[in-house]
């Protein structure tokens, strides 16, 4: 029996105090991808029944969130799952969080999951093994793209980041305020809101025939708004990043007051179709609704935004067609500098880097892995991370080439309008702006929209340079994507998006939130 | 079928022995004798149930935690907080099971073991939950709370705070930063099992299934087009504790019942297309009077869904066409317009969403602030909307997550708005309100989290907008007067950050031309204003008409989803707005 002192040694709350020291190994709340194996291993020796694979998670978060100063809400997650599956049968099927901290309590808790299950997997009911099973050959090691998510610097601000970086952005805007650096102390004061957050994911798919996906992350995000006391006027920012160290909470507060200060004194636009200036968070907030509509069978049965109608051909999709602005590219790569994720399915089975868009035109889809076997195509997650290139054009120089048009900071409250063609309505917030000869004219009240990126992305005036987009809180939605659930569980997957300047962008009608 | 009276099943495996703890709060002896039994716990947990297994439910996952147990978790993580300074400290402690089943599949059976923890100091509020309770890991996190409250009790008087300008006649910062926060959390002990007469844990699997088979079978006897798409049924049981600094100590057997029927009507119209054949009415549900197997067997449920079903079919009748776009009369059926209230009007009641706390996340309210709100006549006279604690199936509790009593109380009344969502961080600033009106500041019971690891928030279980005594008793009679108009069946609404508007997507608008409906729509959505919608109501329909929906208070982050129902009647709107959703990719 492997030795599982690690379990405990990874629990024990007061050994991931930085200020003990700054070795990465103290400061390290999941396990690494040896204890992992190990108690992988330790499980699989455990089980009366054979198990086929075994599939460990575990997630640390911190979540801190102040307002106002006054009021502070910490979340701390340490969950550590662990999913047994066989081929006996209906399979094991069972997913077990425990805060197992040895092997006799890890013995235990296995024993009281698969107890539960004796009357459906008795070993004489399973098959026959078959050399020639292609399952067989589906479990075998297998080669995954090198990735590095990890950054030592996030897991130890885990413990040390969201009391200070709170304190500290309170402390910014109280210095905004009083020192006049935004021209701020003529004005009623705002109120402020803020929220940390910080995580850290390891994920390891183990297989009896030997094939071991492992995959280990840090993120963090923080995001702030700033609101003024007669709540008529919003302003937010955010940045995400799995390195702690590049966050600079100082630049996040003074960019939500800054918006906030700029958006007092909105007034009302008529609504209609404008050329529009969207932020990358706006632009961000789209392109994440459009995930499931690269899967290919949304598109098959002629229902999807890719899909042919009446093909005389027979063929439905409309692979290797234009379907987009020509500079459009898109792309999910899990070693992306600028974001990445694992680089295989909730399984296990590799996925490498997918062009779905490539100069405007649609190079793939995504087919799980029994299709790519049967057709030969590789398979490929359903995106649930997404990088758009294409331009260089900054905002600033959208706004000069833009006579009357809207900027757009954000959107809020995005969801389907019309589901077939990813039709999204919801509105705009924290900072909407009237362009007009090239300037920022004034603030005007928020609009509610209706868009589909499906069609936005052939009118695009400009690109610009892609940076990867904050969310803060996202609503619960009818998710378009069938990836694994834990994977569009907070903090979101990276999403790298540019500015986009788009022709007219139709705000539908005008709304009365702010 | 077999089904036994009210037992829970004991766990197949032997557990380890549990001493009977003394109500004493040394540290040392709480972490020495507990250490071995609240260790390999499953702390989260999914389990799939074979539907055709004869054992007991409860039977595959180990048993809730003895109440001893987390009782005595509990005193320890106060002890601690207090110790550590806390002036005041309040924890819940759940260990709880929820088994999903539907008609067709294997159910999964979800265990969650959590707590939260809260502390104030001088005025600052600190919560630290997680799904690892230890005393080790309560200890901690009970220091942990105390020492980041600390650290920001000491700049409270930064922006937003106490002190501002007060000559700033549109400043409406309420000052919360009073050290009586938490003075009116009752003091309360005490023990509560939700009544029922069934307990769906005792039953099988394959008796479950037996069950939604047999609602389900009504689709063998239906002539019609309209079936029954989908059941969809969760049962909640759970043990929670909630123990404060004050002296309280209340341990509740907790159990919920989670109904879904979806059904489906399909258009008779020849020419509908591929997405315009289906007319789902999902959201509408039969809410359950007990909690318990009970629920679903016997007639009474069949019988209303059957009603439901005949209902649908002359609907399913009408020829389709294309949603025009323009000003249009509206009728809402009770599903619809109780969705209505449930997304803009209750998360904008929410006061502390009203004060702020939510204005980085979810979003604030357009229900701001209180004083220039309250009592005044924002919506129609005949509005009348009242949260309820009978007759619904979310949040049956004795106590709330603060130890207070559950309680009825209007919010909206003649139209005007007389109460906020409170809980007793919140509950001070109604105080000259509730003076006024000559209420004593009661708290309302409604502070409650899913699951006892979840931030709590004021989010009431049940609620009720009233219908119209005599009032029309059906759709068509509510839209027999309209020119050019819109019935909205089981629509969709989605609010906005702020509550101030939403839109409404339904599959199942029909248009109605003087007085009588002539097509079914297609790719229509209604938006609107919500105070304009709401103060623009002219009728309220009869009892006939009410409905029940149900809909998720969101918040925070990451995000938390509390549910809630809300019963309504059909309503007509003369001034409404259809849009149309309509898109032709090239």
């Amino acid at each position: 029996m492997n030795d599982l002192s690690f379990l405990a040694r990874r629990a024990d709350p007061s050994r991931t105090d930085p200020s003990q020291g700054a070795d990465s190994d103290r400061t390290r709340r999941v396990l690494t991808r040896e204890e992992a194996i190990a108690l992988a291993e330790s499980a699989r020796q455990m089980t009366s029944i054979p198990v086929d694979w075994i599939i460990i998670v575990q997630r640390a978060a911190a979540v801190a969130k102040i307002v106002n100063s006054q009021r502070f809400h910490c979340i701390d997650l340490d969950e550590l799952r662990l999913e047994f599956n066989t081929k006996l049968g209906s399979g094991f099927g069972v997913l077990v969080g425990t805060n197992v901290r040895d092997a006799a309590t890890l013995r235990r808790a296995i024993h009281s999951a698969e107890t539960a299950k004796a009357p459906q997997m008795r070993v004489e009911d399973q098959e026959p093994d078959d050399a020639d099973d292609p399952h067989h050959q589906w479990t075998k090691p297998k080669h995954y793209l090198p990735i590095s998510l990890w950054h030592d610097s996030t897991a130890r601000a885990m413990e040390t980041a969201r009391g200070e970086t709170l304190a500290h952005m309170a402390s910014c805007m109280q210095t905004l305020q009083t020192l006049g650096e935004s021209n701020t102390s003529s004005l009623p004061p705002l109120t402020m809101a803020a929220t940390v957050a910080v995580s850290a994911r390891v994920r390891l798919c183990h297989y009896a025939g030997g094939m071991n996906a492992w995959g280990e992350a840090t993120d963090s995000e923080v995001t702030a708004n700033a609101r003024t006391l007669d709540g008529k006027a919003s302003g937010w920012s955010g940045q995400t990043h799995r390195d702690w160290g590049q966050i600079d909470p100082e630049r996040i507060v003074r960019e939500a007051v800054t918006m906030a200060n700029r958006t007092r004194g909105a007034v009302r636009l008529e609504p209609g179709r404008y050329t529009a200036v969207l932020g990358p968070a706006a632009v961000g907030q789209l392109v994440r609704m459009m995930y499931g509509y690269f899967a290919v069978f949304r598109n098959r049965d002629m229902l999807g935004p890719f899909s042919l109608v009446n093909a005389p051909d027979g063929k439905k999709l409309r692979l290797g067609q234009r379907v987009f602005d020509e500079r459009i590219s898109m792309w999910s790569e899990p070693n992306d500098p600028m974001g990445g994720y694992f680089p295989f399915f909730p399984d296990g089975w590799p996925s490498d880097k997918a062009l779905w868009i490539e100069h405007g035109v649609l190079r793939n889809l995504a087919y799980n892995e029994e299709e790519a076997l049967h057709i030969g195509r590789p398979a490929t997650l359903e995106p649930w991370s997404m990088h758009m290139g294409g331009g260089t054009t900054t905002i600033d120089e959208m706004i000069r080439n833009c006579d009357r048009g809207v900027y757009v900071h954000r959107f809020g409250s995005v969801q389907y309008a019309n589901p077939r063609l990813c039709g999204l309505s919801g509105t705009t917030r924290d900072g909407c702006f009237l362009i007009k000869d090239g300037k920022i004219a004034h603030p005007i009240t928020n609009f509610r929209f209706f868009e589909s990126p499906f069609l936005m992305f052939n009118r695009i005036l400009a690109i610009g340079v892609p940076e990867r987009v904050a969310f803060g809180y996202l609503r619960p939605q009818w998710s378009m994507t069938l990836t694994s659930p834990e994977e569009h569980q907070w903090p979101a997957p990276p999403i790298i998006v540019p500015p986009l300047m788009i022709r007219d962008f139709n705000f539908s009608s005008l709304s009365d939130a702010v | 079928m077999t089904v036994r009276p009210n037992t829970y099943s004991p766990m197949l495996l032997s557990r380890p022995s549990r001493r009977t703890f003394l109500t004493q709060s040394s540290l040392a002896v709480a972490s020495s004798v507990l250490g071995r039994s609240a260790a390999g716990m499953i702390t989260r947990g999914s389990i799939i149930v074979p539907s055709r297994a004869t054992q007991p439910v409860a039977s595959f996952a180990p048993p809730l935690v003895e109440p001893e147990t987390l009782r005595t978790l509990a005193r320890t993580a106060i002890d601690a907080a207090t110790q550590a300074g806390a002036q005041y400290a309040d924890i819940r402690l759940g260990d709880q099971r929820a088994f999903r089943c539907n008609s067709g599949f294997n159910g999964v059976l979800t265990l969650t073991y959590g707590y939260g923890l809260r502390v104030e100091i001088d005025g600052t509020t600190a919560f630290i939950g997680g799904t690892d309770p230890t005393p080790e890991r309560l200890i901690a996190a009970a220091r942990s709370a105390v020492v980041t409250a600390r650290g920001l009790a000491k700049t409270s008087h930064i922006v937003g705070g106490a002190a501002h300008s007060s000559d700033d006649s549109n400043a409406h910062r309420v000052d919360r930063s009073t050290s009586d926060l938490f003075a009116h959390v009752p003091v309360v002990t005490g023990e509560w099992r939700a009544p029922i007469a069934i307990d769906p844990f005792s039953v099988s699997p394959d008796d479950h299934m037996y069950a939604l088979a047999g609602i389900g079978g009504i689709n063998d006897v239906f002539r019609g087009p309209v079936e029954v798409s989908g059941i969809d049924m969760t049962w909640t049981t759970e043990t929670r504790v909630f123990v404060s600094s004050a002296g309280s100590m209340v341990t509740q057997q907790l159990a919920m019942a989670c109904p879904w029927f979806g059904l489906m009507g399909f258009s008779q119209d020849p020419s509908a297309v591929a997405g315009e054949t289906y007319m789902p009415e999902g959201l509408r549900i039969f809410p359950p009077a007990t909690v318990g197997f009970e629920y679903v067997l016997g007639m009474p449920l069949r019988e209303r869904i059957h009603q439901a079903m005949v209902d649908l079919v002359p609907w399913t009748a009408y020829p389709i066409g294309q949603a025009e776009v323009g000003r249009k009369e509206l009728v809402f059926d009770g599903t619809t317009f109780g969705r209505v209230i449930g997304e803009t009007v209750f998360p904008a009641l929410a006061l502390n969403r009203v004060l702020g706390d939510e204005q980085d996340v979810s979003g604030t309210s357009f229900l701001a602030p209180p004083e220039a709100v309250l009592g005044q006549p924002l919506f129609a006279p005949s509005l009348n909307v009242s949260v309820v604690t009978g007759g619904t199936h979310f949040a049956r509790m004795q106590w709330d997550d603060e130890g207070s009593t559950p309680r009825d109380f209007p919010v909206i009344a003649r139209g005007a708005v007389v109460d906020y969502l409170t809980d007793h961080a919140t509950l001070p600033v109604m105080r000259d309100w509730y003076t006024k009106r000559g209420q004593s500041l009661q708290p309302q019971g409604i502070f409650r989290a899913n699951t006892a690891d979840g931030v709590p928030r004021a989010a009431p279980g049940a609620c009720l907008v009233e219908s119209t005594p005599n009032g029309p008793a059906s759709l068509t009679e509510l839209a027999r007067t309209m020119k050019d108009g819109v019935i909205v069946r089981s629509g969709y609404p989605l609010g906005d950050q702020q509550g101030a508007g939403g839109w409404i997507n339904s599959a199942n608008l029909f248009e109605v031309r003087k007085g009588v409906i002539t097509r079914r729509l297609v790719h229509g959505n209604i938006e609107f204003s919500t105070k304009s919608l709401l103060k623009g109501i002219k009728t309220i329909g009869g009892p006939e008409t009410m409905e029940t929906t149900t809909n998720a208070l969101t918040s925070g982050v990451p995000v938390t989803e509390i549910p809630q129902t809300v019963t309504a009647p059909a309503v007509y709107v003369p001034n409404g707005n259809l849009t149309s959703t309509a898109l032709h990719l090239s």
